[in-house]
């Protein structure tokens, strides 16, 4: 799971979706619908690419850039199943830990050299090796036998495991890397740069802070998506983001909700921009610190949830683009548990919890005490975001009726992150991105307590625990989906996060863009076909040439 | 003179020292791993395993005692190696190389405008206090000098580059212009137009108003007017005499200001995207990327402090009246 | 000149009337009544409430209850009172200045930001110059060790942007009114230090130093008499930049994301709040903007008018 800035616009990745502001396919007047080839795009990152070396790879700007460069073993499609993309077919033994894949043969790398089997072993070698920095990569293949995994051919390839995991296929969707370019020098250090990869596009030139361009490859071995060149523009600042493609120099970015309100019934704005809005699999949420004296107590986590209206909030800075989230799962997703119902706004409920937990006014300052020490939480905020600002301004303004204080403090992030991950915090307010695998490992299990894994709220709970050890190892989508909702149900009792909102993402494109699909379940990126179906009607590529020789 | 300059080039390696120090020390008081910053995991990435994060430190040495690491820097800087940079990727020296042209055009134009208005407008109202051009600058200024830069050029931007799309909207040139040949002269000169007018109309104020503050007390000392009483014209009084005395104060502010030329602005290289020093230098702190942070500050001393040797050097040739180094 | 004297007086007052604002701001714009009828009496809650409000730490004191005689504020609002309800309104009879985007009154916050703002800027200017002109003037009358020693501090300080500077400051220590006060007085008192210090070593030298010297006065005396007063001019106008100064680069600062950590308001934060809203609300820019430049202007004026009368050479004429 990735972790991010609730903002929301630090995401370009979407996994899920939500209907279309209009149909898919309605869109551009009077041209044809049949795509054309041809054509420049220009799209935003948020920020540079620190590297381009898929291996070490984190953030979504890179994960963006190299989805364009490299082809995948396997494959998602727009329904969440796994299809061949480099590998064309493959097996698995009995006891699921050796699986044997067969690569399509006609497919290469840009510079023309086939893909083989060793390139896969390469490819898994460098994952698992802590030198190469592999952060997103190396958990997906905890457990993977090295010595056993080999090239039986030049186009088949085994792979085995210790461990047999349920989620085991999709860890697949990995590209592969070519030995004969990417052993030669130093791993980690030698290719933040280039990128020789088997996708369809190369890139050809990258100037650092400001754009990385993108060619279609004409040696390409499938059929050839449709846009010639792609331009990534970074801008880092959402305003400045949205008034490059307001002036037409940039093809797409991601909206705010003001923006989006703003503009999505305004004719001159509509005429050439038109907005997709969907959910991600991912939400927002308030982790408590569960060893804090005044957080360990689950009913005062529950209580402090009531005092968050979290449907004004939704009505009133999300324009109801958002929707409230009950526990670990999204609406959106299998795993998630329809009869957990979201706890309410009932301040009243809550200063019965608070009081029952012995804490008054007992000084008449308006703000609970409990032996001498006043009720208050911090909660860290990253400075400059002002979307968590706003809301924690809300929260304190509600928690401040029901006589809890709370105190904002904002940091610069490398700062709450390093707080956040050594336990000196009580709360904060943070986002995850999910995987489509529902496992809640790293995130719950009392083992991954900071540095090991993901559960810097401390969260332990034994039941929790064998939950989510068994749910790992069923291969039964039916039962691992009620172990899941049992888990959903249990961590929405005992609220380790706040569970806070799901908030739409707002994505504004300029409609010159056609064929943009989001898909059921993976919204706009990291599915197949994905962006490689859009195209651009040769009517509006006149301002191309003029943008891009003035 | 040349024992001075002796004792003056090694306060100053003490105090290059000392800075060098103070900055490494900052840097690793202030919390926040470098390693956790590097693999992204505060960008919307995963944590990583305590596994990788070690090999991190060790292939970049934060694994070894501060003392080890500062000795490790220092032995290198004197080779003029200062690292790679944990953020970038790549050598130090490489990645602020690139950037200061920009930061130095960019600031060098400002400062050239600030002066060119600033400068004239100062004389003319210090010829005349209390006048209407003394009076109505004096406003203007201010106004222009209240105005917060970052508003400015939020301003500006709307106006310009999204209203009436005459102007572009951040950047040093445009992307297009380099796919095919390298940034123009005239596409260079447009994306400059915005920055260089939003870190420039605050300057103004400030030298039109220290000049007109230290040409008005020339002017009110006894030999300016003995000057006019031998009958020297006015703008002759003006420019020859009164001027020419403002030239001590006028070289103390060169002093502050021409370290700025390579200090960059971070509001303005943020908001317009302009890859100089000073966006760099604040991401740098943000990621805690020592190597960086370490040779920027480098940079930026090497230069302030050569600068305020030519200014101290320059008192002695514009006054004679101060005796450089002169102990007591 | 009489003109001096004028701006002298228009200045101090113009200061003195957003002093007195910004001392009275828990008076002026509040949610509580200034005074209540009540069965037993008058009652004062704001009054009541006013010291506290003015250390950011206020107590809720007792409002009226039902059918008490109140006389509200001239603002009735907190500057903390969210009213998602009244998001962005533009400004109107019931909130003079609008609302922010969280429905705030955009006049009680831009009142109540006078108290933070003012005292950011002051106090940041006065201890810049009091560090700059010790400093400074020590340098350039004792000149030596004490010289070399005091200018490559200056040097030292300078070197480091002083954005930067800020930043790892702030990251440091906890984020507040007291550590931006800290960063931005440790940041600014080099240009006093190098005007002070330039100016003694030009006067050091001039006539009257030398007259002084040879009718025998002391050094003391030479230094209160004859330098301060002659160094002290030109300090004086560069620390009317530097209050200015301070409360822009405060807001600068804030639009970074450093700046007082909300929901407290300086005039700085109230504008880079407004960064997302720049075209759908300009009052949330426009009246902060009016603020700082309000001030701004004051302390020139107060600066131009203190220069004059301090300036030896200017009494002449």
């Amino acid at each position: 799971m990735r972790w991010r800035i609730p903002a929301g616009v630090l995401v370009a990745l979407a996994l899920a979706c939500a209907p279309p502001e209009r149909p898919a396919g309605t869109k551009g007047e009077g041209s044809s619908d049949v795509p054309v080839e041809g054509g420049h795009l220009v799209r935003r990152l948020e920020g540079d690419a620190g590297t381009l070396n898929f291996v070490m790879h984190s953030t979504q700007p890179e994960k963006l850039v190299l989805s364009y460069l490299h082809d995948a073993l396997v494959e998602v499609n727009r329904n969440l199943e796994v299809i061949p993309g480099l590998a064309r077919s493959w097996t698995v033994s009995d006891d699921r830990l050796t699986w044997v894949f067969e690569l399509e043969p006609a497919a290469t790398f840009s510079d023309g050299r086939p893909v083989r089997a060793q390139d896969v072993v390469f490819t898994l070698r460098r994952i698992v090796d802590p030198k190469s920095q592999s952060v997103q990569l190396s958990g997906l293949f905890a457990g993977l036998k090295l010595d056993q995994t080999r090239a039986l051919d030049d186009h088949t390839v085994q792979v085995v495991f210790t461990q047999a995991r349920p989620a085991q296929l999709l860890a697949f969707n990995i590209a592969v890397l070519p030995e004969h370019v990417y052993s030669k020098g130093d791993f980690a250090s030698s290719f933040h740069d280039r990128a020789i990869g088997s996708g369809p596009y190369e890139m050809v030139r990258r100037v650092r802070g400001s754009e990385i361009l993108l060619e279609r490859r004409e040696n390409y071995w499938r059929e050839k998506p449709y846009i010639e060149s792609i331009l990534f523009r970074i801008i880092e600042d959402r305003n400045q983001a949205w008034n490059a493609l307001r002036a037409g120099e940039i093809d797409e970015t991601i909206a705010t909700s003001d923006q989006w309100l703003a503009n999505r019934e305004d004719p001159s704005f509509t005429s050439t921009i038109e907005f997709h809005r969907f959910y991600e699999l991912g939400y927002n949420f308030i982790p408590w610190n569960n060893r804090d004296p005044i957080l360990a107590d689950p009913a005062i986590r529950r209580a402090l949830t009531m005092c968050l209206d979290r449907r004004l909030i939704i009505e009133k800075l999300y324009y109801g683009t958002a929707r409230i989230i009950t526990g670990p799962f999204t609406p959106n997703h299998w795993a998630f548990n329809p009869s957990v119902s979201p706890i309410e706004f009932d301040p009243t409920a809550a200063g019965k919890v608070f009081a029952a937990a012995g804490w008054s006014d007992s000084d008449r300052d308006g703000v609970l005490d409990r032996e001498g020490e006043p009720f208050e939480i911090e909660m860290l905020l990253v400075a400059g975001d002002t979307s968590s600002a706003n809301q924690a301004q809300i929260y304190q303004d509600q928690l401040a009726r029901a006589g809890v204080r709370l105190r904002i403090t904002q940091l610069d992030a490398a700062t709450l992150f390093s707080r956040v991950l050594s336990g000196e915090f009580q709360s904060t307010m943070l986002a995850w991105s999910l995987d489509l695998d529902p496992d809640l490992f790293s995130l719950f299990h009392s083992s991954q307590f900071p540095p090991n894994g993901q559960n810097f709220v401390y969260y332990d709970n034994p039941e929790v625990d064998r939950l989510i050890e068994v749910g790992r190892t069923e291969f039964d989508r039916n039962r691992r989906a009620e172990i899941y909702r049992e888990l959903h149900e249990i961590l929405a009792r005992d609220q380790p996060y706040a569970w806070t909102i799901q908030v739409s993402t707002k994505w504004a494109v300029n409609r010159r863009v056609r064929g943009v699909e989001h898909a059921e379940g993976l919204g706009l990126f990291g599915w197949s076909p994905g962006p490689l179906q859009w195209w651009i009607a040769p009517e509006d590529r006149g301002s191309e040439s003029e943008r891009r020789e003035p | 003179m040349s024992g001075y300059l002796g004792r003056r080039l090694l306060t100053t390696a003490a105090t290059l020292i000392g800075i060098t120090l103070v900055v490494f020390g900052l840097m690793h008081l202030a919390p926040g791993d470098p390693a956790l910053l590097l693999t992204g995991a505060v960008r919307g990435g995963r944590v990583p395993p305590p596994d990788v994060l070690e090999a991190i430190r060790a292939e970049h040495g934060l694994d070894r005692s501060l003392g080890a690491q500062y000795l490790a820097w220092a032995a290198a800087a004197l080779r003029f190696d200062f690292g790679d940079s944990l953020a970038h990727r790549r050598p130090v020296r490489t990645v602020i190389a690139e950037r200061i042209p920009a930061t130095l055009l960019l600031n060098g134009l400002a400062l050239l405008v600030a002066l060119a208005i600033g400068i004239p407008l100062g004389v003319a109202a210090a010829a005349r206090p209390g006048s209407l051009v003394d009076r109505g600058s004096a406003v203007v200024l201010f106004l222009l000098y209240s105005l917060p830069a970052f508003w400015v050029a939020l301003l500006l931007i709307e106006l310009f580059a999204v209203r009436l799309g005459v102007l572009p909207l951040m950047g040093m040139s445009s992307s297009g212009a380099s796919v095919g040949r390298a940034g123009g002269l005239a596409d260079r000169l447009e994306h400059l137009v915005l920055p260089v007018t939003v870190l420039a109309y605050g300057q103004i104020a400030f030298f039109a108003r220290f000049v007109r503050s230290a040409l008005r007390e020339t002017l009110g000392t006894p030999f300016i007017r003995t000057a006019r009483a031998k009958g020297a014209g006015s703008i002759r009084v003006l420019w020859i005499h009164g001027f020419r005395n403002t030239l001590v104060p006028l070289i103390s502010l060169a002093g502050l200001v021409i370290p700025w030329l390579v200090s960059g602005s971070v509001v303005v290289e943020q908001i317009f995207q302009w890859d100089g020093i000073g966006r760099l230098f604040f991401g740098a702190v943000l990621a805690r990327d020592y190597p960086l942070v370490l040779g920027l500050a480098v940079v930026t001393a090497v230069v302030t402090m050569a600068v305020s040797l030519c200014a101290d050097l320059l008192y002695a040739v514009a006054d004679p009246r101060v005796r450089v180094g002169e102990g007591r | 000149m009489r003109g001096g004297s004028l701006a002298l007086r228009a200045g101090a007052a113009l200061l003195a009337a957003l002093a007195a604002v910004a001392l009275l701001s828990p008076l002026i714009a509040t949610d509580l009544p200034l005074a209540v009828r009540g069965a037993t009496g008058w009652r004062f809650p704001a009054f009541a409430n006013w010291l506290p409000a003015l250390l950011d730490a206020p107590a809720p004191a007792e409002s009226a209850a039902e059918g008490e005689r109140v006389v509200s504020a001239p603002v009735p609002y907190s500057p903390r009172n969210i009213s998602l309800a009244e998001r962005l309104e533009p400004p109107s009879r019931r909130h003079r200045l609008g609302t922010d985007e969280l429905g705030r009154d955009v006049l009680a916050r831009v009142i109540h930001g006078a108290r933070i703002s003012l005292v950011v800027g002051f106090c940041s200017a006065l201890f810049a110059l009091l560090i700059g002109c010790a400093l400074g003037g020590c340098a350039g009358y004792f000149g030596g060790w004490i010289d070399g020693a005091v200018m490559r501090l200056v040097d030292a300080i300078i070197a480091f942007p002083f954005m930067i500077l800020l930043l790892t400051i702030v990251a440091i220590l906890e984020p507040g009114m007291a550590t931006i006060v800290l960063a931005l007085a440790l940041t600014s008192w080099t240009a006093e230090a190098r005007l002070v210090r330039g100016e003694v070593l030009r006067v050091r030298e001039t006539e009257y130093a030398t007259a002084a010297k040879a009718v025998g006065a002391g050094k003391g005396r030479i230094v209160v008499r004859h330098l301060i007063p002659n160094a002290l001019a030109p300090a004086i106008v560069t620390t009317t930049f530097g209050v200015s100064g301070a409360i822009l680069a405060e807001s600068a600062i804030s639009f970074l994301g450093f700046g007082i950590s909300s929901p407290r308001a300086s005039w700085g934060t109230i504008l880079s709040s407004a960064d997302d809203y720049l075209l759908q609300a300009w009052w949330l820019t426009a009246f902060p903007g009016i603020a700082i430049f309000l001030t701004v202007i004051a302390c020139n004026l107060l600066g131009e008018g203190l220069r004059d009368a301090l300036d030896p050479a200017g009494s002449q004429r």
